[in-house]
């Protein structure tokens, strides 16, 4: 039902949208895949996090978008554009939090039918930044000394049973 | 101390349980045990089973490694938390004495099968402390799909995982891909035990007279792949802009998924992510070798190169994917899913071969195989994933030398029936050498056909009970039994915990092909049953 209302107003926005420069809606990767074609090439805006690194060494760059459902899709776009984007997520960085306005395609011709979003405008809505380190586990360190102990132990006696054996 | 009764612990109870902490043999674990319950081949199973996990342990250095050197501290504690585990009980599980019997076939498919549940636990340990799983079960699933390299996956934020914990992931496809057995086999080979402990796991070529050698020959041929695959694709990251450090990362990951025929990859989009046709074609290049017979590949390198358009399973690949590929091509061209033939190639014959030889590396979204390809593609995908790779690899499935034998029969039948009744008839494949088709060879390979299709239709079942359609739940079913890894989207963290249960045991009895799984249900079985009924068993 969502999928549908949301498939509605989109048809119903995009004309205006060239027209009077009304923003065309946003959208999450399952959106967009269980769409099948209803949006293909048309332009969608999309809002997430930059993960991973930049591809490619041309003018033409691709930039991952993962989005709040932890799913992500490629978007391609000039390198000059991808100059603004500081931060890439990883697991020691929160990558820069963008808003994307592209034409998407469900398989498109140019990529050898990759599911992507040519961008056409990029904003960034928060620079990335330093994600803080998983805490240590202290019982998880108590329990490595209890263990490695015990492993000294289970040695020594295994070691003096075979010395046992051999006399 | 002959006369030990269950009198004698009651009245020395913290003997019994400090009993290992002993310096006097007669109180080591492993004997209190034996004593106390009488069991006949449990003890036995579970000594094998700790020697096997010794060597296993080491593995577990790696990623300590990797962690120490990106500064990782907390998963450093919890990996090095996994090692010492893994020492301790392999350490307590060979204080079971093996001199009590004789060490039969039983007890080295038995242990075989054991130390995969072992080894899914243990090395579940550092996923669940990660946050990124939700409960130990979810870590169970994931260390079990990575150790029988099928590549269903329940991590939540995967982009976000630690570099120690994606190479933990990765590593375990690779190392399990050739065997845990065959791994601890290179190092030592227990009394009595080694062919029969392999062919539990599925390895069921003896390349070499020895068995320490035909270990040592299949991790040989896996690690100079591993060196042309590596360099490969490390250039390729590189030429596509990324930095020397996360070339080698990815090359490490895609060349561990692939070869292994694992699934698993860094990032959530699979193979989407790199936006790269170059990686697509190491990768498949890869699998298709990952998933040939080690054994041919040892006669192919050292005797005879001809052998790789004689062999049976070559012919069956060959047959397999041809037939699949026009029935997918039509399939995709007239529901109008791929007009033009490089998507038609890219996505629709890279899906199939990564189906076929239980890749399950994705370069499409999981849910675009419901939403796309409809009904016709995923039955095709379907098929594909059900007849798998070669026997003695790293693939699943039913085998392409049982489908094989399956079919040569079935002619072989054909012409029987045009031949005059008294002639004699004898057929023969080929598999590395001339071997004559008997009866039993045809029943064994339909038995195990038969036990994979009914282990499909139970998964179905169980995904159906979940409220899946039929096809989605058929589709997953089978790509869980037969180690592939693709998925329509049911296997996700939310999906009932019943259904992840039943999913574990499916790629466990799919991996070790149900015979060595059988076995240690019935000898713990027979075990248990004979405590209370007093039955000897000889």
């Amino acid at each position: 039902m969502k999928l549908l209302f949301k498939s509605l107003l989109l048809y119903l926005l995009l004309p205006i949208s060239f027209v009077y420069g009304v923003t065309p809606i946003t959208f999450t990767v399952s959106e967009l895949i269980n769409g099948k074609q209803l949006y293909n090439n048309l332009v969608v805006q999309f809002q997430g996090e930059v993960i991973g690194q930049r591809l490619s060494k041309t003018d033409y760059v691709w930039v991952n978008i993962q989005d709040a459902e932890y799913n992500a899709i490629g978007a391609y776009m000039s390198r000059e554009m991808s100059d603004l984007i500081q931060y890439y997520g990883t697991h020691k960085t929160r990558g820069d939090q963008v808003l994307i306005e592209g034409v998407y395609h469900t398989k498109c011709e140019e990529h050898g039918g990759d599911t992507d979003i040519h961008v056409l405008k990029l904003e960034i809505l928060q620079i990335g930044s330093a994600r803080d380190p998983d805490e240590l586990n202290m019982n998880l360190v108590i329990g490595c000394c209890i263990l490695f102990w015990v492993i000294l132990y289970l040695f020594y006696r295994k070691k003096k049973k075979s010395q046992q054996a051999s006399i | 101390m002959d006369r030990f009764s269950l009198e004698y612990f009651s009245g020395n109870r913290v003997c019994f349980w400090f009993g290992f902490f002993s310096n006097r043999d007669h109180l080591s674990f492993g004997y209190l045990f034996m004593k106390l319950f009488k069991f006949h081949d449990i003890p036995l199973i579970l000594y094998l089973t700790g020697n096997f996990i010794f060597f296993f342990s080491f593995i577990t250095l790696i990623p300590i490694l990797i962690a120490f050197i990106t500064c990782e501290w907390a998963e450093l504690i919890t990996f090095s938390f996994t090692f010492f585990l893994f020492i301790t009980l392999s350490l307590l599980l060979t204080s079971f004495s093996p001199n009590q019997r004789e060490i039969k076939w039983l007890h080295g498919m038995a242990a075989t099968a054991l130390v995969w549940l072992v080894v899914m636990v243990v090395s579940a340990i550092p996923l669940y402390f990660s946050s990124h799983y939700g409960s130990f079960l979810d870590s169970c699933f994931e260390t079990m799909s990575g150790i029988t390299t099928t590549g269903l996956s329940l991590t939540k934020d995967l982009d976000h995982l630690p570099i120690s914990l994606n190479i933990w992931r990765h590593l375990l496809q690779f190392i399990c891909g050739q065997g845990i057995v065959v791994l601890s086999l290179v190092f030592l080979t227990p009394a009595g035990v080694g062919f029969q402990a392999m062919v539990g796991e599925g390895k069921d070529e003896r390349l070499l007279p020895s068995i320490q050698g035909t270990s040592k020959s299949i991790w040989k041929i896996s690690m100079i792949y591993f060196g042309i695959g590596f360099v490969l694709l490390s250039i390729i990251g590189l030429v596509q802009g990324l930095t020397a450090p996360w070339s080698i990362f990815h090359s490490f990951n895609i060349y561990c998924s692939a070869w292994s025929t694992g699934g698993f990859l860094p990032q959530s989009q699979s193979m989407l992510y790199y936006h790269n046709i170059w990686y697509e074609v190491i990768a498949v290049s890869f699998f298709i070798l990952g998933s040939i017979n080690f054994g041919l590949h040892f006669v192919v390198w050292y005797k005879d190169r001809k052998e790789l358009i004689k062999d049976i399973e070559i012919k069956t690949m060959i047959a397999t994917i041809s037939v699949l590929t026009v029935f997918l091509t039509v399939g995709l061209i007239k529901d109008s899913i791929y007009s033009t033939l490089l998507p038609l190639t890219r996505k629709g014959l890279f899906q199939l071969l990564s189906a076929h030889f239980g890749a399950g590396q994705c370069n499409i979204y999981s849910q675009q195989f419901l939403t796309q390809w409809g009904e016709f593609g995923l039955v095709v995908i379907i098929l594909a994933m059900m007849f798998g790779g070669s026997a003695s690899s790293t693939a699943g499935g039913f085998k392409l030398f049982r489908i094989g034998v399956f079919f040569k029969s079935v002619f072989a039948d054909i012409k029987r029936l045009l031949q005059p009744k008294n002639s004699v008839i004898v057929d023969k494949i080929h598999h590395i050498q001339d071997i004559v088709l008997t009866d039993k060879i045809v029943k064994n390979s339909i038995i195990i056909i038969m036990l994979y299709i009914l282990t499909h239709l139970i998964g179905a079942l169980a995904g159906m009970l979940a409220g899946n359609s039929a096809i989605a739940s058929l589709f997953e079913a089978t790509s869980a039994t037969a180690n592939v890894g693709l998925s329509t989207g049911i296997t996700n963290p939310a999906m009932p915990s019943y259904l992840k249960i039943v999913y574990i045991i499916t790629m466990w009895m799919g991996r070790l092909e149900f015979f060595a799984t059988f076995v240690l249900i019935a000898s713990f079985y027979r075990d248990i049953k004979s405590q209370f009924t007093h039955e000897v068993i000889i």
